[in-house]
């Protein structure tokens, strides 16, 4: 590295010790900060150095920009690393960063600020000569009715600093429109501080796909294999896969091209995604939005090109260049991957968090699996922050066998006793439909009965029952002992009984 | 008759054990099943068909989850069993907590004993427990003699506790 040599890291779990790992592949020092309730967290231990930055509201403590830029300056690091959520697309905080003379790892503040309304984003990839999905602004009720009748039934209302579901709504007809429009902006304003909607034409058959890619500061570029990511539940992604089995080759690359031209147009710099939705019945696909950081779901690009995208990241923010041609990551790819979000939520109650103490905690292992976890047994699942406790990721050489082997994976991944969506996650990896590659973002709710029910069909309940006995004796075996080696003449009571 | 609840649902089943051979029995079927401690899991043979799987435990004091092959389930027990000597409420009889040999017994019915007195030595796995009273009291009955097998969690001696003065 000419520039960095080490790296705060602003995040926790497990993207932290993702970044962490990389670092010290590189020979780049790092910095982890925790707050209050991280005190004795699994990222600690990763990073060369870590400072308490405060209470266990991430507000007072992974939001704090003052701070985390105080504390970055004072252990003398060169560059602070995002990681995903919290502060990763915070135009403010990059510019704060920026201006207090650390590298930023990520795009310019300028370009995130532009990428991050939706609407302007929508802007540039028309100007880049991308489809995006057809709609518009909402000026009056009447243009609105006018713009969704041309458009045709169902609309979406979406919110345009949204993410994650909020202020998005889907309209029937136009008689519901006037009113979801009016709710779509409270939710907005509330969730955003910002009202402003617009309307989409709704996809039925959607999917979602998007594009990895790299830009460095001379402008050279690489586009990733397709990662889909269809398997949602509240707009929020469960299951990643690359390559996609709803695209060809074809449409992958001019995907791919696409991704390039609309992040040169914003001015982008490092590693993003772009995410589209692709009309499975017409065939076409439309820019959605760029995200402008690195993604939950970059394990998949990594495992399918043997590429590591956090170095990525730091070579480029380095000021230094992207040496591998486009043809020769052509020439890299081999297999399938797939990657499970393990979350500590309880699918059959509606994804309620599961809050509370790890206790019983094995991960799988074995030849293309790949666990990226923030846990271990005796870590705590907080109200504080996002739910995901790991992501195992699987490769094999094609996708019949990787959904087997994720399906072992996660047979072999033991947690509690708090509920996570690995029941949910094997379901899905033995539907029929999942397995013959025919889903789209509506899979969980069309065959939420297959995927939802509590089967209670075991096979193996004899052995349980068995095993239940023998734990409890030996148990009591144990408890025992320790009693009797305890007494001190123990020896001596026992003496005559041992020959 | 033992009474669990597998997933949520009420199963009604026996098991019974003979040297390191558990038996269970749900409805009309048996099934011979032993169980080997296997680095950090467990290994459940069933020596008829010659084929085991392995298996993971979480145990809490309400409820045991169970990882077999590609299953996982939850047994809770209907109501709370007390095991061994130490821990939990104190009780009026003593019981087996493993299976084994009654190597000694060191009352005699009507027999005085105190809390804490050892009232029978237990050998099981090449090691002598002993089986403590819990309780001060009479020995109201002993249903075992020495040499005898006993089978987990049976009743070996019950006490007739003390009145409080």
């Amino acid at each position: 590295m000419k520039k960095i040599n080490k790296v705060l890291v602003a995040n926790r779990g497990e993207i932290a010790i993702r970044v962490m790992k990389t670092l010290k592949l590189l020979g780049v020092k790092s910095v982890a900060v925790y707050s209050e309730a991280d005190r004795t967290s699994k990222h600690l231990s990763y990073a060369n150095e870590a400072y308490h930055i405060g209470e266990a509201e991430a507000s007072k403590s992974y939001l704090n920009m003052d701070k985390i830029i105080d504390v970055a300056k004072k252990s003398g690091c060169d560059a602070i690393h995002p990681g995903y959520g919290f502060l990763a697309e915070n135009s403010i905080f990059a510019k704060k960063v920026q201006n207090s003379g650390l590298i930023w790892i990520g795009p310019s503040s300028e370009c995130m600020r532009s990428l991050g309304d939706k609407i302007n984003s929508r802007e540039i990839a028309k100007a880049a000569g991308i489809p995006t999905t057809p709609g518009g602004t909402i000026e009056s009720i009447d243009q609105a009715k006018k713009l969704a009748g041309e458009l045709g039934y169902p609309v979406l209302i979406k919110a345009s600093a949204g993410g994650g579901g909020k202020g998005m709504r889907i309209v029937q007809d136009e008689g519901e429109l006037e009113k979801a429009i009016e709710l779509a902006r409270q939710e907005a304003q509330a969730a955003f501080a910002d009202p402003t909607v617009y309307i989409e034409k709704y996809i039925v058959d959607a999917h979602h796909i998007e594009i990895q890619f790299l830009i460095d500061k001379e402008g050279n570029s690489l586009f990733f294999p397709e990662r889909e990511c269809s398997v949602q539940r509240r707009y929020q992604k469960i299951i990643e896969e690359t390559p996609s089995p709803t695209i060809d080759r074809e449409t992958a690359i001019k995907m791919g091209k696409a991704a390039i031209s609309v992040s040169k147009k914003a001015g982008y710099e490092g590693a993003g995604t772009v995410e589209f939705i692709y009309d499975k019945t017409e065939g076409k696909f439309y820019f959605l939005e760029v995200n402008a950081r690195i993604q939950v779901e970059h394990p998949v690009t990594e495992e399918v090109t043997g590429l590591d995208l956090i170095a990525y990241q730091i070579y480029i923010a380095d000021g230094q260049t992207i040496s591998i041609s486009q043809e020769s990551l052509n020439n890299r790819i081999s297999g399938h991957a797939i990657e499970s979000r393990i979350y500590a939520e309880d699918p059959d109650s509606d994804f309620m968090p599961s809050i509370g103490k790890v206790e019983h905690y094995k991960e799988p292992f074995g030849v293309g699996m790949r666990v990226d976890s923030g846990f271990f047994k005796g870590s705590e699942v907080s109200i504080n922050y996002d739910p995901l406790i790991a992501k195992l990721i699987v490769k094999a050489p094609n996708r019949e066998m990787a959904i087997n082997r994720m399906y072992e994976a996660l047979s072999s991944y033991h947690i509690a006793p708090i509920k996570t969506t690995i029941p949910l996650l094997k379901r899905v990896f033995k539907h029929k439909k999942f397995v013959e590659g025919d889903y789209n973002t509506k899979f969980l709710d069309l065959y939420k009965e297959d995927l939802f029910s509590q089967s209670s069909s075991n096979k193996y309940v004899s052995e349980g029952l068995a095993l239940l006995e023998f734990v409890k004796q030996h148990k009591s075996t144990y408890l025992i002992t320790d009693e009797i080696t305890s007494l001190p003449l123990c020896w001596d009571m026992l003496g005559k009984w041992r020959g | 008759m033992e009474k669990v609840i597998i997933n949520g649902e009420t199963l009604e089943y026996e098991i019974s054990s003979q040297n390191d051979l558990y038996t269970v029995t749900i409805g009309d079927e048996s099934k011979k099943i032993s169980v080997t401690k296997y680095g950090e899991e467990y290994l459940v043979f069933d020596p008829d068909k010659h084929s085991f799987v392995s298996a993971d435990v979480y145990k809490s004091k309400d409820k045991v989850i169970v990882w077999i092959e590609d299953e996982e389930f939850t047994i809770e027990e209907e109501k709370e069993e007390e095991f061994a000597s130490g821990e939990g409420q104190a009780e009026n009889v003593i019981k087996a907590p493993m299976p084994g040999v009654i190597k000694e017994i060191k009352f005699k019915e009507q027999d005085t004993v105190k809390k804490g007195d050892t009232v029978i030595i237990l050998e099981s796995m090449k090691v002598l427990h002993e089986l403590k009273t819990q309780v001060d009291g009479t020995i109201k009955s002993i249903s075992v003699k020495p040499g005898a097998q006993a089978g987990p969690s049976e009743v070996l001696v019950e006490i007739e506790p003390e009145e409080e003065k």
